[in-house]
């Protein structure tokens, strides 16, 4: 039971957090898994210790302390997994407490559909984008050492540390109606201020850092010559890039363009300068907090919340996989 | 054929300068030197990695000196074999014919027979032992016949036992393709046994380049003695054996071997100069070879003594001593010397 005591104490510290019943449920269900496979008295000690949690919940973390104590003897460990417990603890509580608020009548929320749908439509977009500029970049930063390369590096990483209101107004000034980019692009139809254009822009100033990384982690741990030896065998630079180097960083390109579309679609600041409407849902759930309140914005929040996790866990686990194979 | 002049490579801190190479067809070149002489780096500008500051690379008559690598017809071979990770065995194999748009089912299975991994052609690469990625890797860099086949010390990652076996497969194979190959190694052995070339790099120069025998027998430079170990080289016919020693006839002499090879046939041996003990009579000892010889000369290089020893049938050998051993023996030019030798240190190199 050792290996699982990270993950059980992460379980008793969020269930403290749910009020005494279950956090004595929660101690119930451990107590039965571990005693079932360990057999030892001391448990029962961390038992009815639990029970005193009945009075307060917080006085619960009496039995989780105690429960740490006899499963790790390591005094740094001990601390090492009190304090990381209390930040997945911080981290997960809100995330689960939200979701509470999830009603299945969301999907009758029109304008929350459509948000849904084109949130995921501009990140999408915005990831293929930044597909096709990441594979050259990635090939370049990883592949040649030249003047200025960490200065380049530098800027690559830039939208990531730029507030994403100023990214947003960065962007307004020259994809703006009179922008130096977006008036001649509007004259031949394009328009990106409160338009999809707009919010796939900003989405892709923001996300595509994520990717770019990735590809060109990905090809530096190829060695460079197995590019040599394909050449000498008779492919060409681009043949030996689809044929060699795209089959070996395909998990990196997964997990680049899944963080990368998941940045995207929890973008606000940056889509909300340039394009207010039509609404991306972040913004949707912006305007119901602000013209609504709290309370009419949390069943949109948690559906939101929870389409975006699960896709999100979809994906890491199709590129963890395709990472390992 | 293949034939390199001037050649100027400049890489960071690294610099390659080939004023003169010229391989014919048929031609197994080995490339020999220490660790940072340019050797790998010179391999893969033929292949075309490296573009050339100056000089020109010509191929079969055709200058190939700015030619993108993938149309040189220059196969290479790296010492770890870099096949494909993605691709199966034989996928590896076929790569060559599938860039071209060819047929590659029979070819990939001839081959496979060849060089005997047949079974190996549905397995993926990090399945492979050391020696069948190796023969993976060479099946893949001939199937197309290229030119000129580059190979960087392909043994070097095998384990010793297992070398022997190997140069024997794939240097039979490569003779039956027939095709040029150029070869780098930290081995002498790739040299004796697969190489007729011999080419010694140093500083991103070539130092010394002839046939096999003539640069172990005589390096012409201080550098290519030291770093060859100059030994003697000597040519005879087997005559047939005498107590499980094989009984070699030099220049009308007979010498003691351990190593074995067919009665009747020519072979090269190999002395090296430090295992011939000189003396004015006849020793008594372990040293099965013993042969009266003339002091032809005396000299000195460093802190040794070289006596060349010679008799009036054209034998002929090297041998190294240490400046006391000269003064207590009081050998000079002209002196008539026994040269003892055990036959474990008689070496057949090749076998003609």
């Amino acid at each position: 039971m050792k290996k699982q005591l990270f993950l059980l104490l992460i379980i008793l510290l969020i269930s403290i957090f749910f009020g005494s019943y279950v956090f004595m449920a929660t101690s119930i269900a451990i107590f039965i898994i571990i005693y079932l496979k360990e057999r030892d008295r001391k448990y029962w000690i961390f038992l009815i210790l639990a029970f005193i949690g009945l009075v307060h919940p917080l006085l619960g973390i009496i039995a989780v302390i105690f429960l740490l104590l006899i499963m790790e003897q390591d005094n740094f460990y001990r601390l090492s997994y009190i304090l990381g417990s209390l930040f997945l603890v911080f981290i997960i509580f809100p995330i689960l407490n939200l979701l509470l608020y999830f009603s299945p009548q969301s999907i009758y929320d029109e304008a929350l559909i459509n948000a849904i749908i084109v949130s995921f439509v501009a990140a999408t977009s915005s990831t293929l984008i930044a597909l096709i500029f990441a594979l050259p970049i990635g090939y370049i930063l990883a592949r040649k050492s030249f003047a200025g390369k960490s200065i380049i590096e530098s800027v690559i990483d830039l939208p990531i540390v730029i507030p994403h209101t100023v990214a947003g107004i960065v962007l307004l000034l020259v994809f703006g109606t009179s922008g130096i980019w977006g008036a001649p692009l509007e004259e031949i139809g394009i328009r990106f201020y409160y338009a999809m254009p707009g919010i796939i822009v900003a989405m892709l100033f923001v996300s595509a850092p994520f990717l770019i990384n990735q590809v060109k982690e990905g090809i530096k741990k190829i060695d460079e010559r197995y590019e040599y030896t394909a050449m000498s065998l008779g492919a060409g630079r681009f043949r030996t890039f689809v044929d060699i180097i795209l089959p070996q960083i395909k998990g990196n390109i997964l997990t680049g363009s899944v963080n990368s579309w998941a940045r995207a679609i929890s973008e606000f600041g940056a889509v909300m300068m340039i394009a207010f409407y039509p609404m991306v849902a972040p913004t949707y759930i912006y305007f119901l907090y602000t013209n609504y309140g709290l309370k009419s914005a949390l069943p949109a929040t948690a559906f939101l919340l929870l389409i975006t996790l699960a896709v999100f866990i979809i994906l890491k686990m199709i590129a963890e996989r395709m990472k390992n194979a | 054929m293949l034939k390199i002049r001037n050649l100027q490579v400049q890489l960071e801190n690294f610099h390659i300068k080939i004023n003169e190479l010229k391989i014919e067809n048929g031609d197994y070149l080995i490339i020999v030197g220490p660790t940072g002489a340019g050797k790998t780096v010179f391999l893969e500008t033929i292949a075309g990695f490296h573009i050339p500051v100056a000089g020109e690379i010509i191929l079969n008559g055709k200058n190939i000196t700015n030619l993108p690598p993938h149309k040189r017809g220059v196969a290479m071979v790296y010492q770890d074999y870099m096949l494909f990770p993605n691709m199966s065995v034989e996928e590896n194999i076929a790569y060559p014919l599938k860039i071209r748009g060819k047929e590659w089912k029979n070819e990939v299975e001839e081959l496979a027979e060849q060089l005997e991994i047949k079974n190996l052609l549905q397995r993926y690469p990090k399945t492979l032992s050391g020696g069948e990625m190796q023969r993976v890797a060479i099946a893949r860099a001939v199937i197309t016949k290229p030119s000129l086949l580059l190979l960087d010390e392909p043994f070097s990652a095998l384990d010793p036992n297992m070398r022997d076996s190997a140069r024997k497969l794939i240097g039979k194979f490569l003779e039956n393709m027939k095709i040029d190959t150029v070869h780098v190694t930290h081995d002498f052995s790739d040299a004796w046994i697969l190489g007729n070339k011999l080419a010694v790099m140093k500083d991103g120069k070539i130092v010394r380049f002839g046939n096999v025998e003539d640069v172990f027998s005589n390096p012409q430079d201080d550098f290519v003695a030291n770093f060859l170990g100059a030994t003697n080289i000597l040519s005879g016919k087997v005559k047939g054996k005498e107590e499980e020693l094989t009984v070699v006839n030099v220049n009308e002499k007979n010498i003691y071997t351990v190593d074995s090879a067919p009665e009747g046939k020519e072979v090269l041996l190999s002395i090296r100069p430090e295992n011939i003990i000189v003396s004015k009579n006849r020793i008594e000892g372990s040293q099965r070879n013993s042969i009266l010889l003339n002091i032809e000369e005396i000299y000195r290089e460093g802190h040794l003594i070289w006596l060349t020893l010679k008799n009036d049938k054209g034998l002929s050998l090297k041998v190294m001593l240490t400046p006391n051993a000269i003064e207590a023996l009081k050998l000079e030019e002209g002196d008539r010397v026994y040269a003892s030798f055990k036959a474990s240190a008689t070496k057949i190199v090749r076998v003609i």
